[in-house]
């Protein structure tokens, strides 16, 4: 595969709390257009890393750089351009309790879209729940929907505004097998697309062998093994973590 | 040996992180508030939304209490004032009382219990949900949709609720006093007018502005600290009410004293 410009890396990554560190000196690189797939157990890290890579928490130390720029000194303002271009579907979903899925998904519209017509944006809404077969629930409130419902809502959320990188927080848990299987057909056309980057945390096999290009594993904050999905998988299994070889079977 | 220095250091480094930490959150709200026509397509009906809930759904309470509490006093005070034949002051009194202080005061403690936990309880329980990292993902700034909203709706709701207030107090006021001296509510307005000083109306609704901002700062502040815990929820919710109580308070002196030197 022809290697595509770096489009986030961290640079020794420090995230502690009073007790101990979340993440230990992180190191990584992603380069554009591909999809990586985050593994660890749970509470390793995954969701603060991910977090971290987005610049939704700012490190203790260490760098992070996304699209070529040191993010870490950035004020709320400064960092509007890079958050126009990514998008995050949180773990727990975190539709806005207070408004319809409608307007949840207007929110990001209408913020970076001020002067798109009004039928414009509602199409494309309505195409959007089309896809994930919610179009029924479009004046519901998040709080009348099942959990696997809402993420599937805050997953088109983080794509509305088609973003160049899409960042999804274990898409999949809570979804019966058929929801599941659209929920990765619709990321896979998502990724296929030209210059989106997908970085995804979920221990799922069928994330990992339908989407994956590179895999990254961690483990009690650290980065224990990170490679290409294909040198991973035909490495000797007693030879790579336990995570992965659980996973996979 | 206990550290006298280093135990009081800590406290006082404490109350002045936090005081660092709440003056910043008002400057940014205020910059933001000078923001917000720019910002109103996302945000109005944030607005319109806490205006309908604080102001228009508390009318049917403030008029119950403006009426019920103007009655009250004007019972007992027109007893004594008999007693000294001067029922004349019954305008005064419903100026000091009503006007100047219960009217505002009482409202806003009404909004204190009605929309300040409200506030507080709903903002906690977003920070619970990650709603409020799932805004700053997008890149819509919590304070400019959460806070400014809320701060313009409650500012707006106190002040009509206190003119509301004071309104039905006097509407009150007039029904109990013909009840011992009949008199046209023409006549009545007309004597009120008489007592009634712009600068007691300037002032008393100046003290609903100042509430105002008051209450919805600091219950937003307060409902924006809970950090992941839902228990947090109810107890940020009693300290933005007794905060709230304690400032409002504290605010009505200080107005007192600039109206009394002027
Ligand atoms: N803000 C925080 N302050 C203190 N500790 C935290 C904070 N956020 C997370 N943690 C802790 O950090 C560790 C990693 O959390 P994280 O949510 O990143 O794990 P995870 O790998 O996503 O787990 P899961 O698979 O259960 O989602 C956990 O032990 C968690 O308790
Ligand atoms: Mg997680």
């Amino acid at each position: 595969m022809e290697e595509t410009e770096i489009i986030l890396s961290l640079k020794n990554v420090y995230f502690e709390t009073e007790n101990y560190d979340i993440l230990s000196d992180v190191s990584l690189a992603i380069r554009r257009d591909t999809f990586v797939n985050i593994v660890g157990k749970s509470g390793s890290g995954k969701s603060t890393l991910l977090k971290v890579m987005s610049g939704l928490q700012i490190p203790d130390s260490g760098v992070v750089e996304l699209f070529g720029r040191n993010i870490m000194d950035l004020d709320y303002d400064g960092m509007l351009p890079f958050r126009k271009r990514m998008g995050f579907a949180f773990q727990d979903a975190a539709l806005l309790s207070n408004l319809s899925i409608k307007e949840n998904l207007l929110l990001p519209l209408s913020f970076y879209n001020k002067r798109m017509p009004k039928h414009e944006k509602e199409e494309k809404i309505e195409n959007m729940l089309a896809k994930i077969f919610m179009s029924n629930s479009i004046n519901l409130r998040p709080a009348q929907l099942s959990i696997g419902e809402k993420k599937l809502i805050s997953i088109a959320r983080a794509m509305i505004i088609e973003p160049a990188i899409l960042f999804l927080d274990e898409p999949i848990v809570y979804m019966d097998a058929t929801m599941a299987k659209s929920m990765i057909n619709l990321i896979k056309e998502y990724s296929n697309k030209e210059e989106t980057t997908v970085i995804c945390v979920a221990n799922s096999k069928n994330i990992i062998t339908e989407l994956a290009d590179n895999l990254i594993l961690i483990d009690n904050g650290k980065i224990v093994m990170s490679g290409t999905k294909n040198d991973i998988l035909s490495m000797e299994s007693d030879k790579r973590p336990e995570i992965i070889n659980d996973v996979l079977n | 040996m206990f550290d006298i220095f280093s135990y009081y250091g800590k406290a006082i480094r404490t109350a002045f992180t936090e005081f660092v930490y709440f003056a910043a959150f008002i400057k940014v709200t205020i910059v933001e508030i000078f923001l917000f026509s720019t910002r109103k397509q996302v945000t109005s009906t944030v607005l319109y939304r806490q205006i309908l809930f604080t102001g228009y759904e508390a009318l049917k309470l403030i008029s119950l209490i403006g009426l019920a509490l103007s009655g009250i006093i004007i019972i007992q005070g027109m007893q004594l004032l008999e007693n000294f034949g001067q029922s004349d002051l019954v305008y005064d009194i419903l100026i000091i009382t009503i006007t100047k202080e219960l009217g505002p005061l009482l409202t806003a403690v009404i909004i204190i219990a009605r929309s300040g936990t409200a506030i507080s309880t709903e903002l906690g329980n977003m920070v619970v949900n990650h709603e409020v990292e799932a805004l700053t993902s997008i890149g819509i700034n919590p304070i400019a949709y959460l806070v400014v909203p809320r701060v313009l709706g409650v500012v707006v709701s106190l002040f009509c609720l206190s003119i509301y207030l004071n309104a039905s107090g006097i509407f009150g006021g007039y029904i109990i006093s013909t009840i011992n001296q009949p008199l046209s509510l023409w006549e009545f307005l007309k004597n009120l007018s008489v007592k009634l000083t712009i600068k007691d109306l300037i002032m008393s609704q100046t003290k609903s502005f100042v509430f105002g901002f008051i209450i919805a700062l600091i219950s937003c502040y307060q409902g924006l600290k809970v950090n992941f815990a839902s228990t947090e929820v109810p107890q940020y919710t009693i300290k933005a009410v007794v905060s709230s109580l304690t400032w409002i308070i504290v605010f009505d002196i200080i107005i007192d004293i600039f109206y009394y030197s002027f």
